[in-house]
């Protein structure tokens, strides 16, 4: 599920970027993901995410924890939903 | 090292993923693949190669994961001074991506395959993404329309240049410059400490669609395209955040905002470079290291300033071709020619071509 809170994806969008065309921007969704404390910040992504060459996936770490901010419509690969948590900023 | 790939003119199925191979095969082991698409006869692989292991296959799985019209491939490249100091390892990449939809593109990323850049992998060569509009889109499927892919792989800098066929007037030059920032041991070692996708490396990519070689002529109507960005950098208050993403001029070199501008080269890139008269009547071509200057537009902004390693702007001109050879010394200099138009208040003014220029041989990282 995308964020939803307009000024929450908007801090999103200012961390990582997102600023691109207009005609993109901010219409598309965007989901933070972050990872169980487990996950390497190596991971290749494109054993994450199915559509992994269609995504414009941004990452980060907070601490030692891998962040990621999905942009579009993605599937985890099997196994892999487990590994990341959905932060939509509510209650933070 | 200096790699010049001739293509053959390949047409067929799979053409996009042979030409993978190609690079994959120049870039990681230093030769030059065999078969279809590229005219190995034609091809060649010149000087020093990079230090062991500071480019590496991102997955052993690919290329060969696409389909008949498109596939993709990439590479982790370590920084240059990997290793200087106790557990700093950054790493950065790029990824390769060629089908019908956006062309042919070369993506900045961290070493993860996240953050790529400029915009994402759905994007044109500098990454403008909107398909009703073909601003700065490199070719389609197969190899027909390749002339000449160019690159310098070498431990700070990757550098990659495609020529397609055509005329002087018609062809289109694609440039993508990968480099290292110059290591500084007290923010570098760090802002990595904090930060696994932190590499200080940036890229700048241009697009000439049209006039190429022809100097004081402007490109087609919005084919004259430049970007420059970072995957990742620390702001003023210690946030690590990717940089923005603009493909509209803004990275020219013109203040935008009244707090700054975007993140640019310098000299900037409207900037004119020419030649100079020296001693017993000759004339020189100046090489004028390039700083990436961050921009600065607001306080979430990127603040590193840096010199990009190895990377040098030099006499403008259509009359170079890339390939040519200039020399300092006993040291050569490829140059990449017509890169993009010089001159211009803004970017899409006529103009003169810009040329840069690498050491052919690999320059290792030295501990000072």
């Amino acid at each position: 599920m995308a964020i939803t809170d307009a000024d929450i994806k908007a801090t999103v969008c200012a961390k990582y970027g997102i600023e691109w065309d207009a005609d993109d921007y901010p219409e598309q969704d965007i989901t933070v993901y972050h990872a169980n404390e487990e996950v390497s910040p190596d991971i290749v992504l494109h054993d994450v995410f199915e559509n992994f060459t269609t995504l414009r996936i941004l990452s980060t770490m907070i601490g030692n924890i891998v962040e990621l901010a999905v942009v579009g419509e993605h599937t985890f690969k099997t196994g892999q939903d487990s590994n990341w948590t959905e932060w939509t900023g509510a209650g933070e | 090292m200096y790699i010049k790939l001739k293509s053959n003119g390949f047409a067929s199925s799979y053409a996009e993923r042979y030409g993978m191979y190609a690079f994959q095969q120049a870039i990681i082991n230093g030769s030059i693949y065999g078969g279809n698409p590229i005219n190995s006869a034609l091809s060649a692989v010149v000087g020093t190669g990079p230090s062991s292991s500071v480019y590496t296959d991102y997955t052993t799985s690919w290329p060969g994961a696409g389909g008949t019209s498109d596939d993709y491939w990439g590479f982790v490249k370590r920084y240059y001074a990997y290793g200087a100091a106790t557990s700093f390892t950054p790493r950065t990449g790029a990824y390769f991506y060629h089908d019908g939809t956006f062309g042919l593109r070369v993506k900045q990323v961290s070493n993860n395959f996240g953050n790529p850049g400029p915009n994402s992998t759905s994007s044109y060569w500098t990454g403008y993404s909107n398909t009703s509009y073909s601003y700065g889109k490199l070719g389609t499927t197969r190899w027909n329309w390749i002339d000449e892919v160019h690159m310098i792989v070498n431990d700070t800098t990757f550098a990659m240049q495609v020529i397609t066929t055509g005329t002087d007037s018609s062809r289109s030059v694609a440039t993508m410059v990968l480099s290292d920032i110059e290591y500084n041991a007290s923010i570098d070692t760090h802002s990595y400490a904090g930060n696994a996708f932190y590499c200080p490396s940036v890229c700048f990519h241009s697009f000439l669609g049209g006039n190429p070689y022809i100097d004081n002529q402007a490109s087609y109507t919005d084919q004259h395209r430049f970007t420059v960005y970072r995957p990742q950098y620390v702001d003023r208050g210690g946030t690590y955040r990717n940089s923005g993403y603009q493909d509209t001029g803004l990275q020219w070199g013109y203040v935008t905002t009244s707090s700054g501008a975007y993140a640019k080269i310098y000299p900037e890139a409207r900037s004119r470079v020419g030649s100079m008269q020296v001693a017993n009547g000759e004339t020189t071509h100046q090489l004028i290291p390039i700083y990436y200057d961050p921009g600065m537009r607001s306080e979430t902004a990127d603040t590193r300033y840096g010199r990009l390693m190895n990377t040098y702007r030099t006499t403008e001109g259509s009359s170079f071709r890339t390939g040519d050879v200039i020399t300092d010394g006993t040291t050569r200099y490829r140059i990449f020619a017509n890169c993009w138009k010089t001159g211009g208040a803004n970017i899409g003014d006529i103009g003169y071509s810009a040329t840069l220029a690498f050491p052919e041989d690999n320059v290792p990282y030295v501990a000072p």
